[in-house]
């Protein structure tokens, strides 16, 4: 099967003023369309740094990231803007709703930004598939951090992306609303579509068909369909060091 | 504590106040202009009309006094609003508001200062300018010229007692705000909801309108010298109601045009948001505009003699108020950086993202367009002094192409800055 994600040596270096930091050690990695893939271990184990990186937020030291078999450092700015909007899709914990825009608005942009006719009917489904039609004419600032964060991830589903990155989906959320938008996620990735999670909540994690643990910018264990107790056996060897 | 607190936010919110200071230079310059007409009648001969500069200190000092506290306050109370997490925190860090009105009140005095001896650095040149330069067309013979400008030091210590007052006056209204912040903002941005004038504040619009009116009523009737005054209140009326006035017109002409372009939904969408954070950018664009208007009324440039002198005069209040509108827009340039990544990560281009900055800029002209015609309208329709009717519109393009080249760099320049950063660096920055 063609991998839907390649990842190859990721080395990722910040230069400070003490010298410099290695953030990722040379990850390699691959995800095939259909898979949940959530990446856990401790702070400060580039868990987000690794996410960025292979979604194309920020560019690795050295090493290659391809998707659906396209290198993303061969794309220029504006190319690169198109493949994202067409095959990415993107929910962070802080949400990254545009605060000018109405929720329906926000779920509108990508079609908009592509410069075609949006589909009214469709982005009412996308707010009725997160249970939020009665509140698509406000502004982000007049939602709850749940509520936002389901507008989050209407407009990241309503374009049916390829490939899904989340950064902490349920970091700022209450118990309900973070099972309700882990539940969305879960079944998102099915069939060609595939999701790439970052998160500190261990059960959240062993909701992935494969979880991966980092340490010290590299993968130290992987771990697939494992149980609640596997993820936490392994973060736990993860902060001790051991194997 | 104080003074590391003072500095500290200072030195951290350098955007916010930077544009606080470049305004403060200005005001400080206008005075420090007054002290140095002053000390030069005092060195000038008869023959080159001593009592001439003394003239233009008080018309240059009557112009800009009102403008410069009006400048400041709209300033100041921004800078206050957009720190209100700032000032929420200190709650929690044991701040009572008491001593957050007297810190903010010590932010703008030192930033005033910092910027009065900035001032003096460029006091000599401006003299020499206005005296030397502007003043030539008017100063026939060679023995009326003035070659030599002075600055002594009583004159200047007054500017600065009376510039200093004008500042800290200015801030006052913006450090109760301080104090009045709710300590929850540290916890929860609360909505933005639209800014309505208060029923005072309205009805003070209204009685001020009313009395233009009559003033313009007299003129019309055979009275003179009142249309300035009938337009100048208009002006006033303006102010107390631009809040609601600047949303209702941008709103009304946005709507009503045909285009359909991710780049106009974009900037309608944005300006309809920025204008109710703040629609100092539209009114202070206005307020020039009725500057320009008064000086075309009266005929200013319709002489080459008397342009010079019309800029020596009023100039300065036009350049405040649009330094000061784009002085607003300035500070929201990490809120503008980081709804430029949002649009990228969303599935826009960087291209998008200027188009978007560049047709907002220009639908906030075209507002203040439509109210600076509403505005000037006293004088386009009064008697005019040995003109036509258009004679008061000539200065608008003018005061406008300044103000959007202006309002371009602002509006621009963030979205160009966020294309050379990291995009996961930009997201995950505080909106300020």
């Amino acid at each position: 099967m063609p991998h839907l994600l390649f990842a190859r040596d990721l080395v990722k270096t910040y230069n400070g003023s003490s010298g410099s930091t290695t953030v990722l050690a040379g990850i390699s990695l691959a995800i095939q369309p259909g898979e949940l893939v959530t990446i856990v271990g401790p702070s400060g184990s580039g868990k987000s740094t690794l996410l960025q990186c292979l979604s194309g937020l920020d560019s690795p030291t050295s090493g290659r990231v391809e998707i659906e078999g396209t290198d993303l450092a061969t794309l220029g700015a504006d190319a690169f803007a198109e493949f994202r909007r067409d095959r990415l899709g993107f929910v962070f914990q802080s949400y990254n709703l545009i605060p000018a825009l109405s929720a329906f608005d926000n779920i509108a942009l990508p079609t908009r930004l592509s410069g075609g006719s949006v589909d009214k009917a469709r982005v009412r489904s996308a707010l009725s598939a997160v249970g939020l039609t009665e509140v698509a004419r406000q502004r982000p600032s007049q939602l709850s951090g749940g509520q936002q964060q389901r507008v989050a991830i209407a407009r990241a589903l309503a374009a049916s992306p390829a490939l899904l990155f989340a950064d902490e989906p349920t970091g700022a959320l209450d118990t309900e609303s973070g099972s309700r938008v882990l539940t969305l996620l879960r079944t998102y990735a099915s069939g060609e579509r595939s999701v790439v999670m970052v998160t500190h909540d261990l059960e959240a994690a062993a909701l992935g068909d494969r979880v991966l643990v980092l340490r010290d910018g590299g993968i130290h264990t992987q771990l697939v369909r494992p149980t609640a107790v596997d993820v936490f056996a392994a973060v736990d060897n993860a902060r001790q060091g051991r194997r | 504590m104080i003074p590391r607190l003072v500095l500290a936010e200072l030195v951290g919110g350098w955007r916010l106040w930077a544009g606080a200071f470049v305004v403060c230079v200005v005001a400080a310059l206008i005075a420090l202009v007054c002290a140095g007409d002053v000390s030069t009648a005092a060195i000038l001969s008869e023959a080159q009309n001593p009592s001439g500069l003394i003239n233009h200190a008080l018309v240059f000092g009557a112009m800009n006094v009102p403008v410069v506290i009006g400048a400041l306050n709209i300033l100041l109370v921004y800078v206050v609003r957009l720190q209100r997490t700032h000032h929420a925190l200190w709650q929690f860090g044991g701040v009572t508001p008491k001593l957050i009105r007297r810190i903010v009140v010590l932010q703008v005095g030192v930033v005033g200062v910092l910027a009065f001896l900035v001032a003096l650095v460029l006091a000599a040149p401006t003299l020499r300018f206005l005296l030397n330069g502007l003043s030539a067309a008017v100063r026939g013979t060679e023995e009326e010229q003035i070659t030599e400008v002075a600055l002594s030091p009583a004159p200047t210590a007054i500017a600065f007692t009376v510039f200093l007052m004008v500042v800290v006056g200015s801030a006052s209204s913006a450090a109760r705000a301080a104090s009045r912040t709710p300590a929850l903002v540290a916890v929860r941005a609360p909505a933005e909801e639209p800014s309505r004038p208060s029923r005072a504040r309205t009805v003070a619009g209204a009685i001020v309108l009313a009395v233009a009116g009559v003033l313009w009523a007299v003129t019309l009737n055979g009275g003179s010298g009142y249309l300035d005054f009938s337009q100048i209140l208009v002006i006033i009326a303006f102010l107390l109601v631009a809040p609601v006035a600047s949303q209702v017109v941008m709103e009304g002409w946005t709507r009503l045009m045909p285009f359909r372009s991710p780049s106009w939904f974009l900037a309608k969408e944005f300006a309809h948001h920025n204008v109710v954070r703040s629609h100092a950018g539209i009114s202070l664009l206005v307020v020039a505009a009725g500057i320009g208007v008064e000086t075309g009324y009266i005929g200013l440039w319709q002489d080459p003699e008397y342009f010079s002198i019309a800029l020596a005069i009023f100039g300065t209040p036009i350049a405040l108020v649009l330094v000061t509108g784009a002085a607003t827009i300035f500070m929201t340039a990490t809120h503008r950086r980081r709804e430029a990544a949002l649009l990228v990560v969303s599935g826009g281009t960087y291209g998008t993202a200027v188009r978007a900055a560049v047709v907002e800029a220009v639908i906030f002209v075209i507002t203040a367009l439509i109210l600076g015609v509403v505005v000037a309208l006293p004088s386009a329709l009064g008697p005019q002094p040995g003109g036509t009717w258009w004679q008061a519109f000539v200065p608008l393009p003018f005061v406008l192409g300044l103000g959007l080249a202006l309002l371009l760099t602002t509006t621009v320049a963030p979205v160009l800055q966020a294309r050379r950063r990291v995009l996961s660096v930009e997201l995950a920055r505080e909106s300020a």
